[in-house]
């Protein structure tokens, strides 16, 4: 029930974060605490899911709403290479990756 | 019942029998009240009760003929609580009609193993079932009704309701929020629903005020809009999420719906109506149009439930003030009638619920054993008398009045109120006026007086007779009645008490009272009496107890042939009881039974007459007295003696057994009273106060009309005892043949 965030900062201040394990109900606390604290809700980060093996409901409801809020904050959140958990979950519930 | 006892056919079907039978009492009951009232609510229910009892427990025992029969009724009667039928006169004879077929059918069974229907019984059947189907609603009728009430269920907008162009299902899924924490995921449901189908589209919908700051992320604020497509049924998507069920609120929405049904949809929703229409309207199950025709709908419906409930709100406080005002004054006596109504209701259900059957071969044999108890205990009581022990005798003291309580107690148990025994006559008056095309009341008084089980039972017999006889010959036609002047409903009035040592019975009616004239002609053709033979009128009507004696010009079914009024006596005096007849013609006729309280365990007063003990039944002592050899030989006049100035006729038990042996020099004379008749019976030595059980005398004693019975003292010797009913006759008629004066007063 490990969950690991990975950062990259590249030279022009982009962020990118490599989320690796799992995104469950056991996982999504942690996963939001450390988003939230570390990371202004004006950057810009962009994930790369393929290295999440297992998701559910709650952390698809996590990145749901992390993206949904991030247009109306005028900051731009981006997910990359969904591996096929990910990719299962956001089509069942409509949503593009 | 032990534990390895098997489930007693016999036993359960004895029990139903008993039931339906007490079922099928009350069914006549209710219909009687019902005649008086068809609005009576409580006897409508209890009918229809009584019905689907007796249908439900005799297809337990597989007694189809009742079942089919009873269904049919009960078809009728359910219509009839529900006011689908209105209860007329013509539907009461009707049920009434069913009541006794129902009651042969169970004689019926109760008889043998098989049941056939002989062709009367047959005949009987299809003619009640007939009658029966004519009540039935027609089928369509009902069809309609039933077809009716989904429709009014949804809700109806004025305009025009159309069907959306969508021909897929809307799937709304809203979860609570501790879904996660159930250990639920909805991902694995919904996927699911591909196997049932295909889904075409899905929204994932949050409220506004969620964000990613905000919330809790282990708690669910997500909610699904799900157009479906699928060949399927409600139950079967609403069988995918029932799992969650609990967790979520599902609502669906079938293809080919109309407009309305997404109007609910939008106002069942939490989140606004446009917000919920524009997410219908992006993931296709509405048109742009058929939103905006939802929305306006929407608020129309909207504006008016809100107005309604103004109006209703106001119209209600109006109608409560003006109860309140106008009708509180009126409601009043109502209100308490009713409660009056509910407190009997409920008083009669308590006692009902309150009794237990007893078999009543248990309750004699503890009736014998605590008949041995006294006995015993009245031994104790003489042996502890004899010693000088005052701390036994008070011990002893105790244990007599326990004993006398148990007896007591146990005898009451035999009572039954007299009232059922009356209420069963109420339909023999309304179905003998019916016949005889007159109007006949019954009343009912002194219902309480209770009696011992066995007395009620023979006693119903020769009630029943005396009201025959009272609805046959006594009271007349309305014209008749009209014609003498009086009321055209006439009056059969029952009534009880009870009196020192003995219970009374009446049968009053104010028909048209005794002919003595024809009577009297009647015993002499008979050679009863002589020609001008002079003779009062109680004297008199006692010969109508003679077999063959009737004066009645037309013979009836049921009476009029002669032979009832003797049986009734016989009857009557089995029970050690007596008959009266007091009429006045053209007024009416009263008929009264008396019967002794003798019952098995008795309260005595001991006497001896020569040596031999006697007891008398300790209620029918009055007092006891001295009497001088003077008084002893009695008056030119008869035996009478002056009891402080009343007159009391008297005879010696000695002479009246033929005892031999010397007088006593002081004899005493007990004092005795019977239904308002009093004799003195002389005996040799009073003894006292002796509570003992009275047993039978064996078969050769039957024709000795003067001993009820004997018992076994203590010593074991047996002492009898007297009849004293039967002994004051005697001497009253002794006395009275002695004598022309009229020695006979009765009130």
């Amino acid at each position: 029930m490990k969950i690991e965030i990975s950062e990259k900062r590249d030279k022009s201040g982009n962020i990118k974060l490599m989320i690796n394990g799992e995104a469950t109900i056991y996982s999504v606390g942690t996963l939001k605490q450390e988003l939230t604290n570390k990371y202004k809700d004006s950057e810009n980060i962009v994930f790369d899911f393929s290295g999440i093996t297992k998701i559910d409901t709650a952390g698809f409801q996590l990145f749901f709403l992390l993206r949904k809020n991030a247009d109306s904050n005028g900051r731009e959140i981006v997910y990359k290479n969904p591996s096929d958990e990910v990719k299962r979950i956001f089509d069942l519930y409509g949503e593009n990756i | 019942m032990s534990s390895g006892d098997k489930f007693n056919l016999k036993e359960a079907m004895g029990i139903f029998f008993t039931e339906s039978r007490e079922m099928l009492e009350d069914f006549e009951a209710c219909l009687l009240a019902l005649e008086k009232d068809t609005e009576d609510e409580e006897s409508i229910h209890a009918l229809f009760r009584a019905a689907h009892t007796i249908k439900g427990s005799s297809g337990m025992f597989g007694f189809s003929e009742i079942e089919k029969f009873t269904h049919v009724v009960e078809n009728m009667l359910d219509d009839v609580r529900n006011a689908v039928l209105k209860l007329s006169p013509e539907m009461i004879n009707l049920m009434f009609d069913c009541h006794d077929y129902i009651g042969q059918l169970i004689s019926l069974y109760e008889q043998g193993d098989s049941v056939e229907l002989s062709s009367d019984m047959l005949d009987k059947r299809d003619g009640l079932m007939g009658a029966m189907k004519k009540y039935r609603p027609e089928e369509k009728e009902k069809a309609a009704v039933e077809e009716e009430i989904p429709e009014a269920e949804v809700f109806e907008i004025q305009g025009d309701d159309f069907a959306v162009a969508s021909p897929y299902w809307h799937i709304s899924l809203r979860f609570h929020d501790s879904i996660f924490k159930n250990g639920l995921d909805p991902q694995s449901f919904i996927s699911y629903l591909n196997e049932v189908g295909n889904i075409e589209q899905v929204v994932t919908i949050v409220p506004d005020s969620v964000s990613f700051e905000n919330i809790d992320p282990e708690l669910c604020y997500l909610g699904f809009e799900i157009v479906f497509d699928g060949d399927t049924t409600k139950e079967t998507i609403e069988d995918v999420f029932d799992f969650l069920i609990e967790d979520c609120d599902l609502r669906i929405v079938p293809p080919g719906s109309s407009i309305s049904e997404y109007v609910n949809l939008l106002n069942e929703l939490p989140e606004k109506p446009m917000h919920i229409g524009e997410m219908l309207m992006e993931v296709g199950s509405l048109t742009k149009a058929e939103l905006a025709r939802a929305i306006e709908m929407q608020k129309e419906y909207h504006e008016q439930e809100l107005s309604e409930l103004e109006i209703e709100g106001a119209e209600e406080k109006k109608l409560i003030g003006e109860i309140m005002v106008e009708e509180q004054m009126v409601q009043r006596p109502v209100l308490d009638a009713a409660l009056e109504k509910q407190k009997d209701i409920k008083k009669n259900e308590e006692q009902r619920k309150k009794s237990i059957r007893v078999d009543a071969v248990k309750l004699d044999s503890l009736i014998n054993l605590i008949g041995e108890l006294v006995i015993t205990g009245a031994s104790v009581k003489q042996l502890a008398e004899r010693e000088d022990n005052p701390e036994l005798n008070e011990v002893v003291s105790t244990l007599s009045r326990l004993v006398e309580d148990v007896r007591d107690s146990t005898m009451n148990i035999r009572m039954v109120q007299i009232g059922e025994t009356f209420k069963r006559f109420e339909r023999v008056v309304r179905d003998l006026s019916k016949d005889r095309g007159k109007k006949i009341n019954l009343i009912v008084s002194g219902g309480d007086t209770e009696l011992d089980k066995t007395l009620i039972e023979k006693i119903a017999d020769p009630m029943m007779h005396l009201i025959r006889n009272a609805a046959d010959h006594g009271i007349g036609t309305p014209a008749e009645r009209r014609a003498q002047g009086k009321p055209e409903t006439g009056t059969i009035h029952l009534n009880s008490y009870s009196e020192t040592g003995s219970i009374v019975i009446e049968v009053v009616d104010d028909g048209n009272g005794l002919s003595r004239e024809k009577i009297y002609n009647k015993a002499v053709s008979k050679g009863l009496i002589d020609e001008g033979q002079e003779i009062s009128d109680d004297d008199l009507f006692q010969y109508i107890f003679e077999p063959g004696f009737s004066t009645a010009e037309v013979i009836t079914n049921i009476s009029g042939r002669g032979v009832g009024m003797d049986v009734v006596r016989k009857n009557i005096e089995s029970l050690r009881g007596q008959i009266e007849i007091e009429s006045e013609e053209g007024a009416g006729t009263t008929i009264r039974i008396y019967l002794p309280l003798t019952l098995a365990i008795i309260d005595g007063f001991m006497v001896e007459v020569g040596g031999t003990y006697y007891i008398l039944p300790l209620d029918m002592v009055v007092e006891c007295n001295e009497i001088s050899e003077e008084d002893l030989k009695g008056k030119e006049a008869g035996n009478y003696m002056d009891l402080r100035g009343e007159v009391l006729p008297f005879m010696s038990l000695r002479d009246f057994f033929k005892i031999e042996g010397e007088r006593p020099k002081r004899s005493n004379v007990i004092v005795t009273e019977y239904g308002r008749k009093k004799a003195g019976l002389v005996v040799d030595k009073p003894i006292g106060e002796f509570q003992t059980v009275i047993k039978p005398m064996g078969k050769i004693f039957e024709n000795l009309k003067w001993a009820s019975g004997a018992t076994i003292l203590g010593t074991g010797e047996v002492a009898i005892i007297l009849d004293v009913p039967m002994l004051i006759h005697h001497v009253q008629g002794q006395e009275a043949e002695k004598s022309h004066a009229d020695a006979q007063t009765v009130v």
